[in-house]
């Protein structure tokens, strides 16, 4: 609480008090319909939950968050997407200062993009789920025996690796397992198929070079995490939650264009009128075929040495 | 003012205007010897050449041509056009700031285009007293204009024909994001056009019609439709 006070103390008071009645009737608004919606029964967060908490460890990342222009979240995103980000993150039981995720701006769009840890905390609240996911890396080498399962699935039954193995560090492939209703579940990928999803975003190139192990289990934690949801029959609020926010950030088809719309719709024929100056005529330069750069006229200031008599 | 559309598409742009005094190239995106059978002077009594941004299909023959003219653009459009000769030839000029080329007074106004410094220009006449907008490459226009004799805007693309396109596999997809955030759209045109004065306008012309995703008889016929002002459709040349 105190940091957050001194954060805004920096801003100029009107502004600051502006933000802090902001922040105010936003965690209320988010706090009031996550009571709502535990009460109803539809969602149901862990005990050690604080929405409190996390909303107000949310709003100093989300002071902190600019957009690729290095605009403040807060000035470029709509109230409302700040509004919705804050209870996606809330739905789901995540805390940013946990790193269970993290606020990016789309456009003027602010969304909440859960990690790899976020996604396994949240998987770990459905019903069905005993323990949270994990993933594995299999190294060039490594002796992997693949079957199905009782529903049919693949996955992954035995995976012998060696330190030899791991050392060389050849990867070859990822996978994650988890244990549903006591089916063991696995979401196994080709290292050609992790590029190939890496591919989808390029933005991340870079990351995903320097990081490929971590970047590998995510992705497979990623493509588990779906398989789950999209087959669960939780009916309840988190799976759709879930599956909302995976559609908000896998989904890119159309944004581009919605965004540039956006933009049109607040940029466009919205700037000064400009017009040709009236004292054009009077400089005249009739009939001439001259190449001149009209140069702002340097006013002239009489120094002293001008003014001596030598 | 005589306007001559030379060449208008993706493949190249070039346009030709006069007051009868003073004669001017926008863009050069064609071959040389081809604006030159073009244009009704000689290039070396061109005043000059205006270029809205690098990229070649609005500046190939920009190293050629300053061999007979000067050229004007914008710093960034310049610095990555990096010609190493002529250097005293080439102007950089900024948005809003007013400059002089024989009798034409030009204004230079920002655009909007995956390039480094695009700018579109309001030129003036003070001989024939007229007015000409010209925007191209730009998937909206922010500042608004009055009293405007000529509009050469571009009109690149039409939403259904390029939804229709990318459904059927003829664009890829990262291309026609592409166009979302680069080119001007049939709709947002004549938003621009509904948001500008044209009691004075004497005739609208379309520039850089896309190959696939227009349609050129419907957008002039939606123009004209709007406008009631006399619609030229620059050809590809």
């Amino acid at each position: 609480m105190e940091k957050k006070q001194n954060t805004t103390q920096l801003q100029e008071k009107p502004k600051e008090q502006k933000l802090i009645a902001f922040e105010k009737t936003l965690s209320d608004s988010v706090q009031n319909r996550i009571t709502e919606l535990s009460g109803s029964g539809r969602l149901d967060l862990p005990k050690n939950y604080s929405v409190g908490n996390a909303l107000q460890s949310a709003w100093l990342k989300i002071l902190a968050t600019k957009d690729k222009n290095g605009r403040p979240a807060l000035e470029v995103c709509t109230k409302e997407s700040v509004a919705n980000a804050l209870l996606d993150m809330a739905i789901m039981g995540h805390n940013p200062a946990k790193n269970h995720g993290y606020f990016i701006v789309y456009g003027n769009q602010l969304t909440w993009f859960p990690s790899y840890f976020g996604k396994c905390a949240t998987i770990k609240r459905l019903d069905s789920i005993a323990f949270e996911p994990v993933a594995t890396i299999i190294y060039e080498g490594d002796e992997v025996e693949i079957g199905h399962n009782q529903i049919g699935e693949e996955y992954v039954i035995k995976h012998n690796t060696t330190w030899a193995n791991k050392l060389k560090g050849i990867r070859v492939g990822a996978y994650a397992t988890v244990k549903q209703n006591d089916i063991t579940r696995s979401a196994i990928m080709t290292m050609k198929e992790i590029k190939e999803a890496w591919n989808k975003n390029p933005g991340q190139k870079r990351d995903h070079a320097d990081f490929e192990g971590e970047f590998m289990k995510r992705t497979v934690i990623n493509r588990l995490v779906k398989m789950i949801l999209q087959t669960s029959n939780d009916d309840d609020l988190l799976a759709e939650t879930m599956i909302a926010n995976e559609y908000q950030h896998y989904d890119f088809d159309g944004e581009a264009e919605v965004i540039a719309q956006n933009e049109v719709k607040q940029l466009a024929n919205t700037g000064e009128v400009v017009d040709i100056p009236l004292d054009v005529e009077e400089t005249d330069t009739l009939g001439e075929v001259e190449v001149e750069i009209a140069e702002e006229p340097q006013p002239v200031k009489p120094t002293v040495e001008r003014n001596r008599p030598f | 003012m005589e306007i001559i559309p030379i060449a208008s598409s993706s493949l190249g742009n070039c346009y030709y205007i006069s007051d009868g005094s003073s004669h001017l190239l926008i863009e050069c995106g064609i071959r040389l010897d081809k604006i030159a059978k073009a244009i009704p002077v000689n290039l070396t009594e061109l005043s000059g050449c205006l270029i809205t941004h690098e990229h070649k299909d609005h500046s190939l023959s920009a190293e050629k041509l300053l061999r007979y003219c000067h050229i004007f653009a914008s710093k960034g459009t310049l610095d990555e056009l990096c010609i190493e000769t002529y250097k005293y030839k080439q102007h950089a000029i900024k948005h809003n700031e007013t400059i002089r080329i024989g009798t034409f007074v030009i204004i230079p106004f920002e655009l909007q285009h995956d390039a480094k410094e695009p700018l579109g220009y309001l030129v003036y006449s003070t001989v024939t007293k007229e007015k000409l907008l010209f925007a191209t490459d730009t998937f909206y226009i922010k500042p608004k204009f009055a009293g405007l004799d000529y509009i050469m805007i571009e009109c690149n693309y039409a939403k259904e024909i390029l939804k229709k396109n990318i459904d059927r596999g003829k664009i890829p997809k990262v291309v026609a994001n592409r166009l979302h955030s680069s080119h001007f759209e049939l709709e947002n045109v004549k938003e621009f056009l509904k948001a500008n004065d044209l009691s004075q306008c004497k005739a609208i012309y379309l520039m850089h019609l896309s190959d696939g995703n227009s349609d050129e008889a419907r957008f002039k016929h939606e123009i004209m439709a709007l406008t009631g002002k006399p619609v030229i459709v620059c050809q590809k040349g």
